[in-house]
């Protein structure tokens, strides 16, 4: 039983979290009756029944207490992972949850192999208990460039079951047949058993299908895998601590070839970029490192470098995705030479939404607005757009940046920063950053062309981090946060390539009745017409409206989702787009 | 099943057939893509589809005649572009760029057995097609420019490109920016329009465009035939710490020019001044080969020559007056200055007129983007300039006005003298620049400017310049141009007393000059350039008139007569770069003169010498009358070799011939100095100079070292008799005589251009000598010996720096030295008649003490934000900083009957100014 309710819980996790870190010591039996006294459930739902490769996956996910049903407010992350047959990841991300609550995208690989895949979604806090709990559901995708590798004798999936719609659920459309580029209109009713309107939470999705689908018998899709126990004994050393801010990224640090741990060792983490990320974190006794990354969004590498640049060290870190696999029964594909004419047809009409990616975005990343820096606003910003360009670094510092006062000394430069209310040159070098990366030196700084520079920030007083502090910070970014004109040989540390949150994803699509957002000689070849993650459903009726594209044929209404009373609920329909 | 499936391949094709069935018959002409879309959508009853972002620059030609949708498409998408397209099962279009539609699945697609991949490569290529498009920012450099009318076929050899290269920021001109490419290496320098026109293999080329202060930038072409490109650059600031940039082309060494110096508005601007003004003049007095007899004299002296054998051109008017206030200022506003050149030696064709240089002053065009101003205040003066676009990126307007406020200043003074005095100047400077198209621009020019001055209540003096030009410049193709200029010059002074009212007087003079010239550059090929043209001049000249003022006055008029005359020539210049090192320049111009009636002329007896009692006769020419005609070729060439990519020599010879004389006995330019023209007495001016130099750049371009000498026959040189009097004179012929003279020099510069300190160092060894070796005595000087010239100042030394503390605060110290000028001195006193009388020693026996002056500035600029109200900047400004007592001249007067001696200095203590200045 799911309720359409969150944060209701909250003193129970704070519970949770005060045992967790006051008992950290404690024996495992110990750790595991805590642990268990919370449990978290998926639920994971994506835009269509097929895709082909070089499409886009969109899911919905909602993450409950396992215990009543609830929302669960505990977790901030989940994360997603498209596995093979052989548990190899084909995509993995990390979505963020609103309340229990979120959705993202996988763009397919365009060199991936046709077969059933399996979508699974866990938190980090699942991870304390075996991976059969995680939330699996099947994914059927279809490389048009490849073989589909059949095998020779086509077996229907043992013991498939029939889709079963809940009796509360309605859609209608207010029309079967629509002309191409038409406003669609859907109408969903959600009732409880006594036929009353109820409230409650449900994706749509209207996508293309073969236009015998509605004749066949196919089955739903979490019910068509079967999962079950990892075949090795499941065990955990460490409890996962739940992510309820940030995303933790953790390991260890040992001497330079050795597996010596290094304690007390200064690290400094960085994520280059246009909105960098910058931490300091100390090894404890046994060289374990720990830094909790917040608000950083994409693909990305993290950076890490000890601040002493005598130190030779070796940097480990964990595997930030689970290495726990459930036993998974993945059907076979099901598809014959009956989709031929459905398959040419999404295959022309996803290379056209390939070529045309950019012209017509219908998923648009949200670039979240300026996120503060680390050190929040800055004594000093200066834009260099703002101020004559200047080819040396040298002049920008000495022409208009007060805050830095450039010094040379034995032929080397180097930065104090004055702080101008107390009058007061500081004693050491600052910490000095470029799009995030910390420089050792500032002659390193001096080298970069300025025109490369889009803004420096300046903080002109001492800085505490953490056990660090620094005498003011000097931070550089270029236009597109990506070291240009940085000296790379400077540069100490390592790079992790490092999957940070997805960001928040849109789903724009068009607007005919509207001009001004799309352009008549433009394509529209959309195999999905219409997603949407999480519709409401308030006082039993959700409203829906999307326009048809230029393909034609049928397409499947798909409404997954649960009701207020807890209920999961599901409903089907079929329309169809004419010329 | 597979009925339905039979079925659905019948409709596939019914469709097909239909869409087949509807064809299409059209005449596209340069149409628009997305217009020849329509069409063919019209016609097919199909939709096309494609991004207006990939075809928005095409256009289609083509005669379709009841064709196809797939025939017509393969007709307007242009061949061996990435654009290619597919008709799907509907019998739409969709056009794809980058890659093209697979339309079916593999063939092995449904097989059960192990094959080997047929389409992976369609998934690659689909992959990248889709990162391909993550958006490259739309820089003007990425985007490709079809130059000349577009064939299917690349025609092979060569085409022209030509156009101009502007500032992005206010639309005018980028003069000597250099355009060129890369492979073959082919390149060109653009001319004062910021004109260039360049010979290139057709076909893919990229435009390269450098020029100093700016961004590089470059253009992608497609050449199809000969076109015209006109290119924006954007402003660029360079580094002040030195570090070695991008080999830069330098002008000193490459160029072919010799003894011509350009002088920067901006270097102008930073010198300390007398009075806080920035002063062309001034600078260009620093410059080796330049001098003057003094300060407060605003002639100059080049390579020995004369001030009056000047040629000073402010937008080709030509400008007899160019000072203020006795030579203290300017007659340039140099705010509305954009470009000064100085030729001192290897003229080219196209100037002529005078016998000694050339200082071209250039007015700006007005910003044809915004709307924008300028200012000053100092001590003396005020000016304001303002501009801004008449229609956007076409045309723009300039008016600049400057005021003195010495007036009001004298009046505030303690000293009576100085109440009683009034000295004033201003000046008025309008511009109008109107690009008609790509070929035909206009500019009209309006120069005025007016000074008075009365000291202690005497005489009132007052002159005038006042020019108008018109200019229209034609691009005929992009060989060849042409500009027509009209142009005319007026300048006259008076001057006037009512002291004394019975003698209450107005005295005047007056020059009108009408010129027309037609100027056309003739680019053969790359390294190649013809310029020929031909001017007139018409001389209408006032020498002279003294009318009495009032009626109190006993006066009588005295007007001297009308001197008129006409002035032409043709002529040609072909300049070419026969390899990597050797650049010839040839020119010839023929230059032309008839003096003109109406005039009466005196004749005299040729057996005696000519003055008044060898009057023999008088004629009368009537009007119109060709009364002397003197014509001549002058010749000009020039060649620069260039030993190693840092070093060159250079060679130069020119003839000129001067027809307008100016007859004056002091040396500087004064207001009441007066122009005669040739007659049958007096013959033209000629003045042959050869020349040689060597160039040599240093450190990577940021030092150039150059040393020119030279030798100058001057033949036909106006000088005076002792006691001549030039002012009222109806027989200037008897006062006048014919002098020739040499001058001879050696000039050295070491400049730094970059750099925190910059400026140069120039030392120049140069004599002038004249001779003046009549038939009879009285026409001979010093026996007939040669002589120093009054402006002979053999060593001259200048050390001209510039030291920025940072962008913000700069400081100048000028210094200069040279050698005092010669002077005769009465040596003397022998009574004759019972009067004193004083005897002179040999002309320009004599030099007054050295001259040694120092000057200090300091310019503040305000803070680097470019957003902001007004950007200003002070000057801080300290003449003759070491207070010395410069002799400006040496004159005795007897007083109770001895002769006593005073030096005269104009500066003798430091003069301190602040400026405060701003634009917006």
């Amino acid at each position: 039983m799911y309720k359409v309710a969150s944060g209701s819980s909250p003193l129970k996790i704070l519970i949770l979290f005060a045992i967790l870190l006051a008992r950290i010591n404690a024996t495992q039996a110990q750790r595991e009756e805590y642990v268990d006294s919370y449990k978290e459930q998926i639920r994971i739902q994506s835009d269509g029944p097929l895709y082909l490769t070089g499409d886009r996956l969109r899911f919905s996910i909602m993450c409950f207490d396992q215990s009543n049903g609830l929302f669960s407010p505990l977790s901030r992350l989940v994360y997603v992972e498209l596995l093979d047959s052989e548990n190899v990841a084909l995509a993995q991300s990390i979505i963020d949850l609103e309340n229990g609550q979120g959705s993202g995208d996988i763009l397919l690989p365009f060199g991936a192999n046709s077969g059933n895949y399996v979508l699974r979604a866990y938190t980090r806090w699942m991870r304390n208990f075996p991976p059969e709990g995680y939330a699996h559901s099947m994914v059927t995708i279809v490389n048009p460039f490849k073989s589909l590798g059949l095998r020779e004798s086509l077996e229907t999936s043992p013991g498939s079951v029939d889709y079963v719609a809940s009796p509360g659920l309605a859609v209608a459309s207010s029309k079967s047949v629509y002309a191409p580029r038409e406003k669609a209109a859907l109408d969903l009713t959600l009732k409880d058993t006594n036929g009353a309107p109820v409230n409650g939470l449900v994706s749509v999705s209207v996508s293309k299908v073969p236009d015998f689908y509605p004749a066949q018998k196919m089955e739903a899709k979490e019910s068509a895998l079967k999962v079950g126990p990892a075949s090795s004994p499941f065990k955990v050393d460490e409890p996962f601590l739940p992510e309820t801010r940030g995303q933790f990224l953790t390991g260890k640090v040992n001497e330079a070839g050795t597996t010596t741990p290094r304690a007390k060792e200064l690290v400094y983490l960085s994520i280059v970029g246009k909105q960098p990320e910058f931490y300091t974190a100390v090894t404890d006794a046994e060289g374990n490192l720990k830094f909790e990354i917040v608000d950083f969004f994409g693909k990305g590498e993290v950076h890490l470098q000890s601040r002493n640049s005598e130190s030779v060290l070796d940097f480990v870190l964990t595997p930030v995705f689970s290495d726990q696999f459930a036993t998974v029964q993945v059907p076979s594909l099901q598809i014959d030479e009956e989709w031929e004419g459905y398959l040419t047809q999404a295959s022309q009409n996803m290379q056209i939404r390939n070529v045309y990616a950019t012209a017509i975005a219908y998923d648009g990343n949200i670039i979240s607005s300026d996120t503060l820096p680390f050190y929040g606003n800055p004594d000093q910003r200066y834009f260099l757009d703002d101020y004559t360009r200047f080819p040396l670094m040298e002049e920008v510092l000495k022409e208009y940046v007060s805050g830095i006062l450039p010094r040379k000394k034995n032929d080397e430069f180097f930065f104090r920063m004055v702080n101008p209310d107390k009058g007061v040159i500081m004693e050491n070098e600052p910490l000095m950053l470029y799009d995030g990366l910390p420089v050792e030196k500032a002659g390193t700084i001096m080298e970069i062309d300025p025109r490369q520079v889009k803004r420096i920030d300046v903080i002109t007083k001492r800085y505490l981090m953490g056990d660090v502090a620094f005498d003011g910070i000097t931070s550089f970014h270029s236009y597109e946060g990506d070291l240009k004109g940085l000296n790379k040989e400077v540069v100490r540390g390592e790079n992790f390539t490092f999957v940070g949150v997805q960001p928040n994803i849109t789903h724009v699509f068009p607007d005919y009745e509207n001009p001004d957002t799309t352009t008549g000689s433009l394509p529209d070849f959309r195999n999905t017409l219409f997603w949407s993650p999480s519709t409401k459903v308030n006082n039993g009726q959700a409203d829906i409206a999307f326009f048809t594209g230029d393909d034609t044929g049928t397409y499947l209404v798909e409404v997954e989702g649960i009701s207020q009373s807890g209920e999961v609920v599901t409903q089907r329909a079929y329309l169809k787009v004419e010329k | 099943m597979r009925a339905l499936l039979i079925l659905c391949f019948v409709v596939v094709q019914g469709t097909v057939l239909f869409a087949q069935t509807n064809r299409i018959t059209t005449t596209f002409s340069n149409t628009p893509f997305a217009e020849a879309v329509g069409i063919i959508e019209q016609q097919s009853k199909a939709r096309v589809y494609y991004n207006p972002q990939w075809t928005d620059t095409l256009r289609v030609s083509g005669i379709l005649n009841s064709v196809s949708l797939s025939e017509a498409l393969t007709t307007i998408l242009p061949q061996g572009s990435d654009l290619s397209f597919f008709i799907n099962r509907q019998g739409n279009a969709v056009i794809t760029k980058g890659y093209v539609i697979r339309q079916g699945l593999p063939s092995d697609f449904f097989t059960r057995e192990e094959s080997e991949d047929q389409m992976a490569v369609a998934a690659l290529e689909l992959e990248k097609s889709r990162q391909e498009q993550t958006p490259v920012a739309d820089l003007i450099e990425n985007k490709i420019f079809e130059i000349g009318k577009k064939s299917g076929v690349l025609a092979a050899g060569k085409a022209t490109v030509a156009g101009y290269v502007k500032s992005s920021a206010s639309g005018e001109p980028v003069i000597g920016a250099l355009v060129y490419i890369q492979e073959p290496k082919i390149g060109t320098i653009t001319d004062q329009f910021g004109y260039y026109s360049l010979t290139i293999p057709n076909g893919r080329q990229e435009l390269r465009i450098q020029n100093v202060g700016m961004k590089s930038t470059r253009r992608q072409i497609i050449l199809y035939s000969n076109g015209l490109m006109n290119i924006e650059m954007d402003e660029d600031v360079v580094a002040l710490r030195e570090v070695v940039i991008e080999a830069e082309r330098d002008i000193n060494v490459a160029g072919m020019q010799m003894g011509l110096d350009r002088l920067d508005i901006q270097s102008i601007k930073q010198m300390p001044s007398a009075f806080g003004e920035a002063d062309i003049m001034k600078v260009a007095l620093t410059l080796p080969g330049v001098q003057t007899v003094g300060e407060g004299s605003n002639g100059f002296n080049v390579r020995g020559g004369s001030t009056s054998q000047n040629l000073i051109l402010l937008n080709d008017a030509v400008i007899y007056n160019p000072s203020h206030l006795f030579g203290f200022f300017t007659a340039f506003n140099a705010d509305v200055v954009r470009n000064v050149e100085l030729h001192k030696a290897g003229i080219p064709a196209e100037y002529g007129g005078r016998i000694s240089s050339v200082f071209k002053v250039d007015m700006k065009d007005g910003n044809k983007k915004k709307f924008a101003g300028s200012g000053g205040v100092g001590l003396v003066t005020g000016r304001l300039s303002l501009e801004g676009p008449i229609i956007k990126d076409k045309a723009s307007f300039l008016v600049a006005g400057r005021s003195s406020y010495s007036d009001w200043l004298l009046k505030t003074l303690p000293n009576a003298t100085f109440k009683n005095s009034t000295a004033g100047f201003n000046d008025f400077n309008a511009r109008i620049s109107y690009d008609i198209d790509d070929k035909n621009s206009i500019y009209i020019t309006g120069y005025l400017s007016n000074d008075q001055f009365r000291l202690n209540s005497d005489s009132l003096y007052e002159y005038r310049n006042a020019n108008a030009s018109i200019q229209w410049k034609k691009i005929f193709n992009s060989r060849l141009y042409g500009v027509f200029t009209a142009v005319s010059s007026h300048y006259k002074y008076n001057l006037s007393s009512e002291d004394v009212p019975l003698a209450a007087f107005d005295l005047g003079y007056g020059i009108n000059q009408h010129n027309f010239k037609a100027d056309f550059s003739y680019f053969p090929e790359s390294m190649h350039k013809i310029d020929f043209g031909l001017s007139s001049i018409y001389y209408d000249l006032t020498p002279g008139f003294n009318k009495p003022l009032g009626e109190e006055s006993i006066l009588e008029d005295d007007v001297l007569e009308k001197e008129k005359g006409i002035e032409s020539a043709i002529y040609v210049g072909d300049k070419v770069d026969i390899n990597d090192r050797l650049s010839v320049y040839l020119g010839l111009r023929y230059s032309m003169y008839t003096f003109l009636g109406p005039k009466s002329e005196f004749q005299y007896d040729p057996t005696r010498a000519r003055n008044v009692n060898a009057i023999t006769d008088t004629v009368q020419y009537p009007a119109g009358e060709l009364i002397k005609t003197y014509h001549g070729p002058e010749y000009r060439g020039s060649l620069k070799y260039s030993i190693n990519p840092i070093s060159s020599a250079k060679l130069s010879f020119n003839r000129m011939r001067q027809y307008i004389h100016q007859l004056s006995n002091t040396q500087a330019i004064s207001p009441t100095d007066i122009w005669k023209l040739s007659d049958s007495y007096i013959s033209p001016q000629i003045g042959d100079q050869l020349s040689v130099g060597y160039y040599r750049n240093m450190r990577s371009n940021s030092l150039e070292f150059s040393a020119e000498t030279y030798y100058k026959w001057l033949t036909d040189i106006l000088d005076f008799k002792n006691g001549a009097v030039l002012v009222l004179n109806q027989h200037i012929e008897t006062d006048v005589i014919r002098s020739t003279g040499k001058a001879y020099g050696l000039e050295l510069m070491l400049r730094k251009k970059t750099g925190k300190l910059n400026g140069w160092l120039s030392y120049t060894y140069s004599r002038t000598l004249v001779q003046i070796a009549g038939q009879f005595p009285e026409e001979r000087v010093n026996r007939g010996e040669y002589f120093p010239a009054s402006f002979d100042k053999p060593h001259d030394f200048t050390i001209v720096s510039n030291y920025k503390f940072t962008r913000r605060i700069n400081l100048s110290v000028n210094y200069t030295y040279s050698t005092g000028r010669p002077i005769t001195y009465p040596l003397s006193v022998y009574t004759l008649g019972g009067a004193n009388r004083v005897h002179y020693s040999d002309r320009n026996a004599y030099r007054i003490p050295d001259y040694s002056r120092m000057d200090v500035s300091i310019n503040m600029e305000g803070s680097h934000k470019i957003k902001k109200l007004a950007h200003s900047s002070w000057t801080l400004a300290l003449f003759n900083a070491l207070g010395r007592n410069n002799v400006y001249s040496i004159f005795f007067v007897t007083e109770q009957g001895e002769i006593n001696g005073y030096q005269l200095s104009v500066f003798a203590r430091p003069i301190p100014t602040l400026t405060y200045n701003f634009r917006f």
